[in-house]
């Protein structure tokens, strides 16, 4: 293999997602590369600078609350658009809302999510005017 | 982990609450990480924190078991912040609001100083990296998911997946590079 070759596979070959055959053949060319040796280790050191990234702890009163906040919201009790309020929350969402349903198809990267997959197309606006809290009388 | 996160979602669709609490215990603070260094923003990353766990109550009952709950709960999480993404650059257009301030983080007091400076290095080229490819990275490198997983959770093929790390690797040591050298 080249070096150019080696070079596109070395974050791969460091991920271990090469086949056998493949990964031989970089080990290989590593053992007498100092070139690809030197990138395969600057990739190292790369991932080990975003692993010790600090884990960042949520809001210990936010994850305590979060079970008892998610079935509230399940229930209905108080469904506010991701704890947006007041008058200009809802405008901006409102906005937000009919820029979603003016989209054309969206980008051809965007997926239904299949917990959706079951519902009727215009059933979506029905549930961003509950989401919105513009259902009344229900 | 699987098998156990398997009994957990069917026991959410059964109405379990108990069960709902422990897949919320055992994953609010995988998700809010990811979604934290994805979204770059404290209260974004609660809000669609609270909102996966929503999603995942609601759908629980139609999981399919042949796929892995990790890579559900992720790719969920994946699509709310791709959303929160475009809902903030569309705010942006119409100079509508101004994302939330950036947070602290608890840091190492004896190397206090090094590690703030690595870390507010480090974000700063993470944000500068396209969205799809800082979300592979993250999930690859911080979560340890596979290429498949990757793929399933951002809609793309293994080898794409491929792509996007080696080029948001060579990125982002471009941009450290660039930064070391001022």
């Amino acid at each position: 293999m080249r070096c150019h070759e080696v070079k596109v596979r070395l974050s791969a070959y460091l991920d271990r997602e090469l086949d056998s055959v493949l990964e031989r053949l970089l080990r290989d060319h590593l053992d007498g590369c100092v070139s690809c040796r030197e990138d395969l280790a600057s990739f190292q050191a790369l991932d080990a600078k975003v692993q010790a990234l600090t884990h960042v702890r949520m809001d210990a009163e936010f994850a305590e609350g979060l079970t008892v906040k998610v079935c509230k919201d399940f229930f209905g009790a108080d469904r506010s658009l991701l704890g947006r309020t007041g008058l200009f929350g809802r405008l901006t969402s409102t906005v937000e809302v009919l820029f979603d349903l003016l989209e054309a198809a969206g980008s051809p990267r965007t997926r239904t999510l299949d917990e959706f997959a079951d519902f009727p197309p215009l059933s979506m606006g029905y549930v961003y005017c509950r989401l919105l809290g513009l259902c009344r009388g229900d | 982990m699987d098998d156990a996160d398997l009994e957990l979602v069917q026991a959410i669709a059964g109405g379990d609450h108990l069960a709902f609490k422990r897949l919320v215990e055992r994953y609010h603070g995988r998700l809010f990480n990811f979604l934290y260094r994805y979204l770059r923003d404290r209260q974004a990353a609660e809000d669609v924190t609270q909102e996966v766990f929503l999603r995942i109550y609601q759908a629980a009952s139609r999981f399919q078991a042949r796929g892995r709950v990790r890579t559900w709960v992720f790719t969920i999480a994946y699509n709310l912040a791709m959303n929160e993404l475009k809902r903030r650059r569309r705010r942006r257009v119409f100079g509508f609001l101004v994302a939330g301030g950036r947070d602290s983080v608890a840091v190492n007091p004896l190397d206090l100083s090094e590690r703030l400076e690595l870390e507010e290095t480090l974000t700063k080229a993470l944000a500068q990296l396209p969205d799809n490819q800082r979300a592979a990275l993250l999930l690859r490198v911080r979560d340890e998911l596979s290429y498949q997983e990757i793929g399933e959770i951002l809609g793309v093929s293994r080898a794409s997946v491929e792509s996007l790390l080696f080029r948001a690797r060579e990125r982002l040591r471009r941009l450290l590079r660039k930064e070391a050298a001022r």
